[in-house]
């Protein structure tokens, strides 16, 4: 099989270990984004100014 | 912050435009494949800076052209977003070099199809407007039935014309709920509508969007339409379509519920209803399937389950897990479909155990098996464990700890469907000697011959036809489970 086939899935395998061993910058993110989610304030403001 | 903020609509702008010219350029592949590779590329690295320029909690917007609020359409950024637009434009990238590697993209206007379609997920990830989320949706959806119909599994229409339907008629009532909502509210504008679902019936009209995106989405029992669409797609466009529309959808399902819902707990314990049950059906449906690709479609519909158990319970930890799962299974199904589809284009379509001990011969692709296999079951140290343990602790501190018990259970089905995978494709007794040839593709061709082994299941003797256009795979290669079938059928 050629390398080029399966080298997609290898990256998304190895980006899958690498959010695994840095799992801590990842939640933060998430820990961000839940905050958005959580608190609509902002991204009412950001939209229509209010 | 400021310049990112009116470069927003280039991401919807920049694909479009290209994707148009990608359709009248002359036929050059290698000029597709390099306007294609450099704009997902484009879409990644813009995605990486608005992610950077989020992280710490800003939101970037912009009305496009300045308009005020209620003309301009309004992009708007966060962290979510960008999230979820850097996990999708990487698997949009990786999807399309595969579909190079594999010769799919010399299928006509498949480059300029991938960029409308990322386009139009750009779009929906970033509007802040009902109405223009759903044009978005459809302009993610437009490229997708080309890309389906160009590349669908040994010709097969039942499943493209399955997946268009349901996608039309889901559309169709998600416009619905979006004109309840401006005759109610007088406004789609996401922003303006924050907490509105206090309201009977805005709330009602909100269901019904919810109600067509859960279809996108895929949830029970709404599910069956996934799986046999994307069965017959081909592979990339499966993984493609996995990290891409049902994400999009489960996105769309945390905003609405955030901005207008406002986790409010009639509509959360829904939504936790419908997510456990999904996740359940999903994992189970997927022990009695035969085929690689149709047991690992029943792994996303549980995946998606799993996801919404997040937003379902609402709580920031539940939350942040959730999104953490969305990301990455969003990783995690892209690759297992896309080993899957390397197995496919190698060894042709099928049943597990016409492809076995794999193991012994194809270690790079047994590597990224065994990766994602163990990342969706939830072991460490991959993505897939501190996903799964952030959802059961977040789980257990909102009370829930049935659910905590529930996403445990589930995760050894997944356990049980890996295995069944690893047993027959990867560690099984070969059925018959297989030759691998050279490939002008620099693929591999198998040639199978007749020997009987103790182990060959029963099969029909019944010759079925095999349609001439199935003749031709992507790429200029002869389908594999063609031959397979024909001598199988001979037996």
């Amino acid at each position: 099989m050629s390398g080029w086939l399966i080298l997609p899935a290898l990256i998304l395998g190895g980006v899958s270990v690498a959010l695994g061993f840095g799992a801590e910058l990842l939640v933060q993110l998430a820990e961000q984004a839940s905050a958005s989610v959580m608190d609509t304030g902002d991204y009412v403001e950001a939209v229509i100014g209010r | 912050m400021a310049v990112l903020e009116p470069l927003l609509p280039l991401f919807v702008g920049a694909p479009l435009l290209l994707g148009g010219v990608l359709f009248v350029v002359p036929r050059s592949h290698p000029l597709q494949v390099i306007i294609g590779f450099g704009s997902l590329l484009a879409v990644l690295g813009g995605a990486v800076a608005v992610l950077l320029a989020t992280a710490n909690g800003n939101v970037l917007a912009h009305q496009v052209s300045l308009w005020p609020e209620g003309i301009a359409i309004p992009f708007v950024a966060d962290a979510f977003s960008a999230l979820i637009l850097v996990a999708a434009s990487l698997v949009a990238v990786l999807s399309f070099q595969y579909m190079v590697a594999s010769g799919e993209s010399r299928s006509p206007f498949i480059p300029a199809m991938v960029l409308i379609l990322i386009g139009g997920v750009s779009g929906a990830l970033l509007t802040a407007d009902l109405f223009n989320l759903f044009v978005f949706i459809e302009v993610m959806l437009l490229p997708s039935y080309g890309l389906l119909i160009f590349l669908s599994k040994r010709g097969d229409m039942a499943g493209t014309r399955l997946y268009v339907v349901v996608n039309l008629l889901a559309s169709t009532l998600f416009l619905a709920g979006v004109g309840l909502i401006y005759a109610i509210q007088g406004t789609v504008n996401l922003a303006a509508l924050a907490g509105a679902g206090d309201d009977p019936a805005t709330a009602i009209a909100a269901a019904v969007m919810l109600a067509a995106i859960a279809v996108k989405a895929a949830v029970f029992p709404v599910h069956g339409w996934l799986t046999r669409a994307y069965a017959v797609a081909s592979p990339a466009v499966a993984a493609l379509f996995s990290g891409l529309h049902t994400k999009v959808a489960v996105y769309i399902v945390y905003r609405l519920s955030s901005v207008i819902f406002e986790g409010d707990p009639a509509w959360m314990t829904a939504i936790l209803v419908i997510a456990a049950i999904t996740l359940v059906v999903g994992a189970f449906a997927a022990l009695g399937e035969n085929d690689i690709r149709s047991l690992l479609l029943f792994q996303m519909v549980s995946g998606i389950g799993f996801i919404l158990i997040g937003i379902a319970l609402f709580t920031p930890d539940a939350v942040t897990a959730g999104i953490v799962y969305m990301v990455h299974h969003m990783v995690v199904m892209g690759s297992l479909l896309l080993t899957a589809s390397a197995i496919e284009h190698t060894y042709g379509f099928g049943l597990l155990y016409r492809v076995a001990g794999l193991r012994t011969r194809e270690w790079l692709v047994t590597a990224a098996f065994v990766i994602g296999a163990l990342s969706l079951v939830g072991l460490p140290p991959f993505s897939g464990f501190v996903a799964k343990y952030a959802l059961v602790l977040a789980s257990a501190g909102a009370g829930q700890v049935a659910i905590g018990a529930l996403l445990v259970i589930v995760s050894l089905f997944v356990l049980m469907a890996m295995m069944k995978i690893w047993a027959e494709v990867f560690n099984g007794k070969r059925h018959g000697d297989v030759e691998l040839l050279p490939h002008k593709s620099d693929c591999a061709r198998e040639r199978v011959s007749t020997t009987p082994t103790a182990s060959t299941p029963p099969r029909s003797r019944t010759r079925r036809p095999v349609p001439s256009n199935t003749a031709t795979r992507p790429g200029g290669s002869t389908g594999a489970m063609e031959t397979l079938t024909n001598i199988g059928e001979r037996e």
